[in-house]
């Protein structure tokens, strides 16, 4: 029994996007625009039925190279509780994938956040590490579809944390699994994770759904328009 | 192609409105569960409450020593009245010793009223006074649950135990959960009498501490909450013989990264700890056995 429910949700909805959707998978096209948005977060328990938190944001991405894109991304969800928050970075390419072998793909990113409360500001690392694979051949002006893995990376830079209590953490993982369903000018995309999987989820205000007594699970919508 | 400049000119006010326009959202409110009720059942309370297997013979509370009261408290300029119950005998306020109990943010007195009766019979049947409000907000409590109004709600009912008769050398105050906060904030700064001793079960220490706890990272707690809560630095300033008590399995309110802290920073050397084995948030009167919680906190508020 939870006494304070509403305390669980609502930082479960503020977690941030240590557990937000995977930003890109494969770069766009040299010279291409890309803007899209995102819903979706990890699942809690809340009021006995299983729901996945809505965090959300809206991203805009530009092809820099045919194997690079540079994107970035405002938190919708974390401007609501007063938070700005913005994300910079890039995907490369580093292998394409071909018929049979999958492509290989790494995403390095800045989170920068600040509350309009006291001006307290963070900034937090991330690393995505992504394979994929074409799924079909697709036909005509349509692409393939993407069938895509991986793992994402969350940098605590913090040495200490709340009552100067020493920081211990400071990589916090996640694994995904997603497919992207592509058309011509869109695609979209549904994704699940496993946050923070080497942490136990018990003794919190939160409740975590996961498969086991480590992080929680999450499932996420995306969809981007090409241009 | 590039996205349409007409429509990014377009979009871009629109995001900022809506951003500038929601961002008041804040986690304070979350802070407090009240559930608003037309009357006290007290006993015949149907729904599910805490510590709901106490013998009912044993820790029966006579219709005589129920005290049901109302007085009137402000805070941040808005009246609540603040309903109350008194368990003893009122007439004897001046020569009893008196436990303030600060219930949790669970809904309202009907919820804790086993616990009310359980105190009642600690160092023996009605030894001591207990008295139990609801935060404005709670039951029956008119106003909204706010940080200030929980201090001003009980300081209230200090004052109206002062009024009658009670003195701050035979008053105990008992914070639960929530309920430790204005406990704790109240010994460490009166506003009327300074308690006795202060015992607090299950305590949190601070907002940031519950938001490190759940996010895995070092954020800060202004990200989600303006409320200033801060058992873990209140305490520093009290003086008063200190009781804590937390379940060592408290699935909520973690022992080690809340309670540990506040009975750390407790500046001694008038205090003791009590982590009891196989409790959890809201069980630690049920899984020490009643008698041995009663034994337990008549022994400490004994202790000169």
């Amino acid at each position: 029994m939870r006494h304070w429910l509403g305390v669980g949700a609502y930082l479960l909805v503020v977690l941030l996007t240590s557990c937000s959707s995977t930003t890109l998978i494969q770069p766009i096209k040299r010279g291409q625009w890309a803007v899209g948005a995102n819903l979706g977060g990890p699942m809690i328990s809340f009021k006995d039925a299983p729901v996945p938190v809505p965090l959300s944001g809206i991203m805009v991405a530009r092809g820099y190279a045919d194997s690079i894109t540079v994107f970035s991304r405002l938190h919708i969800t974390s401007a609501v509780f007063g938070v700005a928050h913005v994300e910079a970075g890039l995907v490369k390419e580093w292998k394409a994938p071909a018929k049979w072998r999958p492509g290989f793909s790494t995403a390095p990113s800045l989170h920068f956040m600040i509350d309009t409360w006291e001006g307290r500001a963070s900034l937090y690392p991330q690393l995505d590490l992504n394979t994929y694979c074409f799924v079909g051949s697709g036909r005509g002006a349509k692409p393939p579809d993407l069938l895509h893995a991986g793992m994402c990376n969350w940098f605590e830079l913090r040495g200490s944390g709340a009552e100067g209590r020493t920081q211990r953490r400071h990589v916090l993982p996640a694994f995904h699994v997603g497919y992207t369903l592509a058309r011509p000018k869109w695609n979209y995309t549904i994704e699940t994770k496993w946050i923070a999987p080497f942490t136990s989820n018990e003794k919190l205000v939160v409740d975590y759904i996961s498969p086991s007594r480590q992080g929680a699970l999450g499932l996420y919508l995306s969809a981007n328009r090409l241009f | 192609m590039r996205p349409s400049a007409t429509a990014i000119r377009h979009l871009l006010p629109v995001l900022l409105a809506v951003v500038a326009l929601l961002q008041a959202c804040r986690l304070d409110d979350e802070l407090f569960n009240p559930e608003r009720i037309d009357a006290y059942l007290l006993d015949a309370y149907p729904d599910e409450r805490e510590l709901d297997d106490l013998p009912t013979q044993d820790y029966a509370v006579p219709p005589h020593l129920i005290h049901p009261f109302t007085y009137t408290s402000y805070a941040e300029g808005e009246q609540a009245t603040i309903y109350a119950f008194y368990l003893g005998n009122v007439d004897s306020i001046g020569v009893d010793t008196v436990i303030m109990y600060c219930h949790g943010n669970r809904g309202h007195m009907d919820y804790y009223w086993n616990r009310a009766k359980l105190l009642t019979h600690i160092g023996g049947a009605f030894r001591y006074g207990v008295l139990m409000i609801d935060y404005r907000g709670f039951g029956m409590s008119t106003g909204s649950p706010s940080e200030e109004g929980l201090y001003a709600d009980v300081a209230g009912g200090l004052s109206w135990l002062h009024e009658h008769g009670l003195t701050e050398d035979r008053l105990v105050m008992y914070g639960y959960s929530l309920g430790s906060a204005p406990a704790t904030k109240l010994t460490a700064e009166p506003r009327g009498m300074r308690p006795k001793k202060l015992i607090l079960e299950a305590p949190f220490a601070n907002a940031e501490v519950m938001v490190q706890d759940a996010t895995g990272l070092a954020l800060p707690g202004s990200y989600f909450t303006s409320l200033e809560i801060n058992n873990a630095e209140e305490i520093r300033s009290v003086h008063a013989p200190f009781c804590w008590i937390h379940g060592i399995d408290d699935d909520f309110l973690n022992i080690d990264t809340h309670g540990e802290v506040v009975y750390a920073n407790h500046p001694g050397p008038m205090k003791e700890a009590h982590r009891i084995a196989g409790a959890q948030h809201n069980d630690v009167p049920k899984a020490m056995g009643y008698g041995t919680y009663a034994t337990m906190l008549a022994d400490f508020i004994r202790r000169p």
